[in-house]
């Protein structure tokens, strides 16, 4: 069946889709979803000096990166060194309600970071331990996605070097997407790290992500090395006691 | 007539101009998306006696002969923090929860064991430049009606049960999943994986079990830090008794 428009019919069937996408993009927040991979060169490096207490001056100056590195020991790089570290790509997963930010750091275990949207960080609660990831929410404001993350592990530390952090340590995240001269479409993450214990004044850093449709996260298997040395060293402790047996 | 020709066009064109409507996945996907606790009491248990080739279970006897007997506590490596390898986390029934979650083209699973992330994408091709196996393997989805069709590939052998006591498995190994959602006998919600495990380097059949997961909105995925046990050694000071670090 031919079916007719008038012009009229046209005009206004235009103008509904017009507005009716415009309205549904109006809504929806920004698509920052897919694989990003960290710049350094447009990003801030840390400041010197660090605006330290006289307590984090000591526990920075005894760093002994042998005894006090815990990626040595396989434990999570934890936020936010998982993303100010740029050792991994960055993965970002969205829906309604959530965003998911996944840190696979080469050699590393695979790290997830969940920010809840529209809900109040829990209250304080010392019965709930804190953990390497902490615990995130965040709302979209216009076209900025702002994230609070608080609960941090002490144990935990913001980068190679071993500046630590106490566990009231709150991160303040705003991520927005812009555009970069030469690398075209960029994920902005602005940082701040509010740790009256540690820090004179609250710490503002800012890292940037390209967008890169076809890298993939790769696996890591932190333990692996570790695994295989055993297992090696598990073996050849057996054959050289079996040749010894044999020799006597 | 033309005034109501007018509001079905209308209609049409705002359906399809909806993004929202343009659903990726079946209307199930929303119901198998959250966060699932195995159901041990009505999950299959790994077979105690698997289908081997004459081939397959003399290499096991050789190994076991050169290298026996299995010590766990050396040779296991899940035991050593080595994340387990498809299938062995969907068929988990320690209660460790996982999440699935739904986003364009494709299903993200997060296990809360070992922290391992798999990733499959829906309907798409192969991608073949991924060609080192790991633990989570290759996987691609498909949907069948309501029933999500995911199959994998490219599985690692560590941490997939070999030394440890579970049968050998080759570079051939293939699992099929079909998740599918239903009702346990209490009318509980329930995600259902039927798991087929191919291998026919090794296997002369394959071999299924069926997993049932419950459905657990209010447990959140967890970290897992399996290396805290070492980690804390440290901070005490303490000499580590673990021997790779002798």
């Amino acid at each position: 069946m031919r079916v007719a428009l008038w012009p009229l019919d046209r005009l206004l069937l235009a103008s509904a889709a017009g507005l009716f996408w415009l309205t549904a993009a109006a809504a929806a927040p920004p698509d920052i979803s897919g694989t990003w991979l960290p710049v350094e060169s447009l990003s801030t490096p840390w400041p010197q000096p660090l605006p330290l207490t006289g307590a984090a001056r000591q526990r920075y100056a005894a760093f002994d990166p042998d005894r006090d590195e815990p990626a040595s020991y396989c434990m999570p790089l934890g936020t936010p060194r998982n993303t100010l570290s740029g050792a991994s790509a960055l993965e970002v997963l969205q829906t309604e309600d959530r965003v998911y930010f996944v840190f696979q750091p080469n050699l590393l275990n695979a790290e997830t970071r969940r920010v809840y949207l529209d809900k109040p960080l829990p209250a304080a609660d010392p019965d709930r331990l804190p953990t390497w990831l902490g615990t995130s929410v965040g709302r979209w404001q216009g076209e900025t996605l702002e994230v609070q993350t608080a609960e941090l592990e002490p144990q935990s530390i913001l980068n190679g070097n071993g500046l630590s952090h106490s566990g009231n340590l709150r991160v303040n995240e705003r991520w927005r997407l812009a555009r970069d001269a030469r690398l075209g479409r960029v994920l902005v993450d602005e940082m701040v790290l509010d740790d009256p214990q540690t820090f004179t004044a609250p710490l503002r850093l800012k890292r940037v992500f390209a967008w890169a449709p076809d890298a993939r996260l790769a696996e890591g298997q932190c333990s692996e090395r570790l695994w295989i040395d055993q297992i090696w060293r598990h073996r050849l402790r057996e054959h050289a006691a079996a040749r010894k047996a044999g020799a006597r | 007539m033309m005034r109501l020709r007018r509001w079905v066009l209308l209609a049409g064109v705002m359906l399809a101009a909806s993004p929202l409507l343009q659903a990726a996945h079946p209307a199930v996907s929303r119901e198998m998306a959250g966060v699932w606790l195995p159901d041990s009491k009505r999950s299959d248990r790994t077979p105690a006696q698997w289908p081997l080739r004459p081939e397959a279970a003399a290499a096991r006897e050789k190994w076991l002969a050169e290298y026996g007997p299995v010590d766990p506590t050396i040779d296991d490596a899940n035991a050593s923090c080595i994340a387990e390898a498809m299938p062995w986390p969907a068929r988990l029934i320690a209660q460790y929860p996982f999440e699935v979650l739904f986003t364009q083209d494709r299903v993200t699973v997060f296990y809360e064991v070992f922290g391992s992330v798999r990733r499959i994408p829906l309907g798409a091709a192969r991608n073949t430049f991924e060609a080192l196996p790991t633990a989570m393997g290759r996987s691609i989805g498909r949907w069948e009606g309501d029933t999500l069709v995911v199959e994998t590939d490219m599985i690692r052998r560590e941490g997939a049960g070999q030394p440890s006591g579970n049968p050998p498995i080759s570079n051939a190994r293939r699992i099929v999943e079909r998740w599918s959602l239903g009702k346990d006998e209490a009318g509980n919600k329930q995600l259902r994986n039927e798991i087929t495990i191919i291998d026919r380097v090794v296997l002369t059949e394959p071999v299924k079990m069926t997993m049932r997961y419950k459905w657990s909105p209010d447990i959140a995925v967890g970290e897992y830090l399996c290396q805290q046990d070492i980690w804390d050694q440290n901070l005490q000071g303490s000499p580590s008794t673990v021997p790779w670090r002798n």
